[in-house]
């Protein structure tokens, strides 16, 4: 009975909320946001199976590399990597590109301008802006405005390309005619946004390499990510943490994004005490961003997406949903949510933003109990690189099997945490959905 | 008909997962095996009490460079340190003599080289080849620590040893030794930098921070050792001095000042004995401050 009066209160909350976030989806704003977004999605699909390839079997400190021992018998094993090496560098590494040219494409297509050239016009100011000016560095490119961390800022870019056509440029809804003049006509109509983009992108780029503005942004970042890598506060550890998983769904890198391999002076003092010791319990710092965020927040990626990807299989109705769901959760297992982020889409979605920071700060919170409890002790040991989440806090304890009952405590507490809000985002599909089809039927384009 | 085609989806997504899921399972074992033997062999290596003194012979001499060295440091520190030697060929094989005699935990351990000439890219590919004598003898002997000495061009391989393939954080170098070692090769002025030296200088940073470095210089008159100018090997401040935990310089004269002769110099050889050996008991210099 508690269950079907909960059912309903949370199907009321649905009938409640859809409208607005239906509202939301409706702007000419979002539609581009996601549109592009999607756009991104079969790079970094493709990109994603290549880096845990990369990762985890072609470096010698990956995961499968390292349980298998690969180096040691795999014939020619250190040249394996090279050819995953550049294609994901090019998909993975560069999907930005993508994004800029999907963003000034749709956004000129709303005010039917030329969108084939307002979309390459984007792509080449992404890379005028991230253009790398030292003497050295021929024709190389800021690789954080070009990756993933730069999904953001490129699509502000493609964004402004896309004004600069719309407001400059001639419209091309007259019929199509393929004759020569006309093409030259619509050419030269465009010729004016396309030169002050450029010429805006020049003097932005040249203006980060100078004023050095990305180091800027790059040091104030690894300064907080040191503050809250040595600070032993369990408090400005959760805070910060909290802070990342929003910095990361809304396209930016948080201060904990980079996987932290180096050891900080906390991590090193807890391995040196546990071997001193030989027990991991009593380390002098037990909770810290190492010992709960890495081995319990962070499943399928940043955000626990393992759990969303579970929570879809199990019940949603949503064909995109399960296709998505299932390409992602081999790149999932390996902790790279990218698929995720951009198939289902995550980012920029508001109603995935509660579970996606909510999920990981309560997985942490039962880690920390059962680690003061003296259930299990904190994580110290060295874990391999793109260990299953499942099985990092396993593997860091020494093989502990309490650290992986509470593993998988925390995956199904999280696939509880989303599911609601998965099924809040499904009827907002839906809803689009009908809504499309009713003004199809109408023949009321608007 | 649309819920079957929903049954059907969700069947296959299920399938997926279920799939994923053995797999997951499947790797459980072989991560718990491999995580007990790396937390053994971490643990192992913490516990060791091994701290060898690895030597490096100059340029044109072989692993048996510092047999008179290692007799007369016995005879001084009154045991009998092992005595191992190494030989790495230019396909970068290892050939190895000596053993370690039980409850020694100082052995001295010599690694030459097949090619052991002298020059800038003969010392890089010395460098090169002793990270892989290297690897073999922290594999071999668990320690977690070590001392280092390099005699002339030995000196010079260690610090691009430091500089570019010594990134192991479980082990630490605690001193160094460089014995005549030619920073600036035989140029006498220090503004005229070789590319050794510039290259020593930009990748100073990497140097480990921790370590102490005794440079040593020995002259027959007042600006060589015979060989080597004085101020070339003086031109180690510029790699070494506010970069490493301390930076000695000594020079020592009179007998065997020579500079081939200068592994068997008495003096340094109680230099070694007194800052480069662990001490197994109270130092006279101990003694000597608290007393004051």
């Amino acid at each position: 009975m508690g269950r079907c009066s909960m059912a309903i209160s949370e199907q009321q909350l649905i009938n409640r909320l859809v409208p607005t976030f239906l509202r939301v989806r409706q702007t000419d704003f979002y539609r581009v946001i996601q549109r592009t977004v999607m756009l991104t999605f079969p790079f970094v699909l493709i990109g994603s199976f290549s880096q845990i390839i990369q990762l985890t079997l072609l470096t010698k400190t990956g995961f499968l590399a390292s349980i298998f021992h690969l180096s040691t018998w795999v014939p020619y094993y250190k040249y394996l990597h090279y050819p995953f090496d550049s294609l994901t560098d090019l998909t993975l590494n560069s999907v930005a590109i993508i994004a800029a040219f999907g963003a000034a494409k749709y956004y000129a297509k709303i005010y039917h301008r030329d969108d084939q050239l307002a979309g390459l016009t984007g792509a080449i100011a992404l890379l005028l802006v991230a253009y790398d000016y030292s003497d050295q560095g021929q024709g190389s490119f800021n690789p954080v405005l070009i990756g993933t961390n730069g999904l953001t800022s490129a699509i502000i870019i493609g964004m402004i390309v896309g004004v600069f056509f719309r407001l400059l440029g001639k419209s091309t809804d007259t019929p199509r005619q393929s004759h020569t003049t006309q093409i030259l006509d619509r050419t030269f109509a465009s010729l004016l946004p396309m030169t002050l983009s450029f010429l805006l992108a020049v003097g932005a780029g040249l203006a980060i390499n100078w004023l050095m503005l990305l180091d800027y942004s790059e040091q104030t970042l690894e300064q907080l990510q040191k503050i809250a890598m040595t600070s032993h506060s369990v408090g400005l550890m959760f805070g910060v943490a909290a802070l990342s998983l929003i910095m990361e769904i809304l396209g930016f890198a948080g201060p904990f994004q980079q996987r932290i391999l180096a050891n900080t002076p906390s991590m090193t003092t807890n391995l040196n005490y546990a071997l001193s010791h030989h027990s991991a319990y009593h380390v002098p710092y037990p909770y810290t961003a190492h010992t709960l965020y890495e081995a319990f927040g962070t499943f399928g990626g940043t955000g626990m997406l393992l759990a969303l990807i579970i929570a879809i299989i199990i019940s949603s109705h949503n064909h995109n949903y399960h296709v998505v769901a299932r390409w992602s959760l081999v790149p999932a297992l390996f902790n790279s949510n990218g698929p995720m982020m951009t198939g289902l889409p995550i980012l920029y979605n508001l109603i995935y933003a509660v579970p996606f920071v909510l999920a990981p700060l309560i997985n942490m919170a039962v880690a920390a109990l059962a680690i003061w409890l003296h259930w299990l002790p904190p994580m110290v040991y060295p874990v391999p690189l793109g260990t299953p989440g499942p099985l990092i806090a396993f593997i860091g304890t020494n093989g502990n099997w309490m650290a992986l009952v509470i593993g998988m405590l925390d995956l199904a507490i999280s696939v509880l945490i989303y599911l609601p809000f998965m099924h809040l985002a499904e009827a907002t599909l839906h809803a689009a959905h009908e809504e499309i089809l009713r003004s199809e039927m109408t023949g009321n384009e608007n | 008909m649309k819920i079957n085609l929903w049954q059907q989806r969700r069947r296959n997504s299920l399938w997926v997962l279920v799939l994923v899921a053995v797999f997951l399972a499947a790797l459980i074992f072989p991560a718990y095996q491999w995580t007990q033997a790396n937390v053994k062999s971490m643990a192992g290596r913490h516990d060791s009490r091994m701290s060898p003194v690895i030597l490096i012979p100059g340029s044109s001499a072989t692993q048996n460079r510092f047999d008179r060295l290692v007799t007369q440091l016995n005879k001084a520190d009154k045991q009998r340190h092992s005595l191992i030697k190494l030989t790495v060929k230019t396909d970068g094989t290892i050939k190895s003599t000596g053993t370690l005699r039980p409850r020694d935990n100082e052995p001295f351990i010599v690694v030459g080289f097949e090619n052991n000439k002298d020059g800038y890219g003969n010392i890089q590919k010395q460098a090169k080849w002793f990270s892989l004598a290297f690897k073999l003898l922290a594999r071999r002997y668990q320690f977690n620590n070590f001392k280092a000495i390099g005699h002339s061009n030995g000196g010079l391989v260690y610090t691009y040893f430091f500089e570019h393939y010594f990134t192991r954080d479980d082990i630490t170098v605690k001193k160094l030794m460089t014995i005549g070692s030619p920073y600036n090769f035989s140029e006498a002025n220090l503004s005229h930098k070789t590319q050794m030296l510039a290259d020593f200088i930009k990748y100073r940073d990497r140097l480990p921070k921790q370590l102490a470095v005794f440079s040593v210089a020995g002259t027959e008159n007042y600006d060589s050792d015979g060989l080597v100018p004085a101020r070339s090997v003086e031109a180690g401040k510029y790699v070494y001095q506010g970069q490493v935990k301390h930076y000695t310089e000594v020079t020592v004269t009179g007998d065997n000042a020579q500079h081939s002769d200068l592994p068997q110099n008495e003096q340094i050889v109680s230099l070694i004995q007194e800052y480069i050996l662990d001490s197994k008991k109270k130092t006279p210099t101990k003694a000597l401050m608290g007393a004051n």
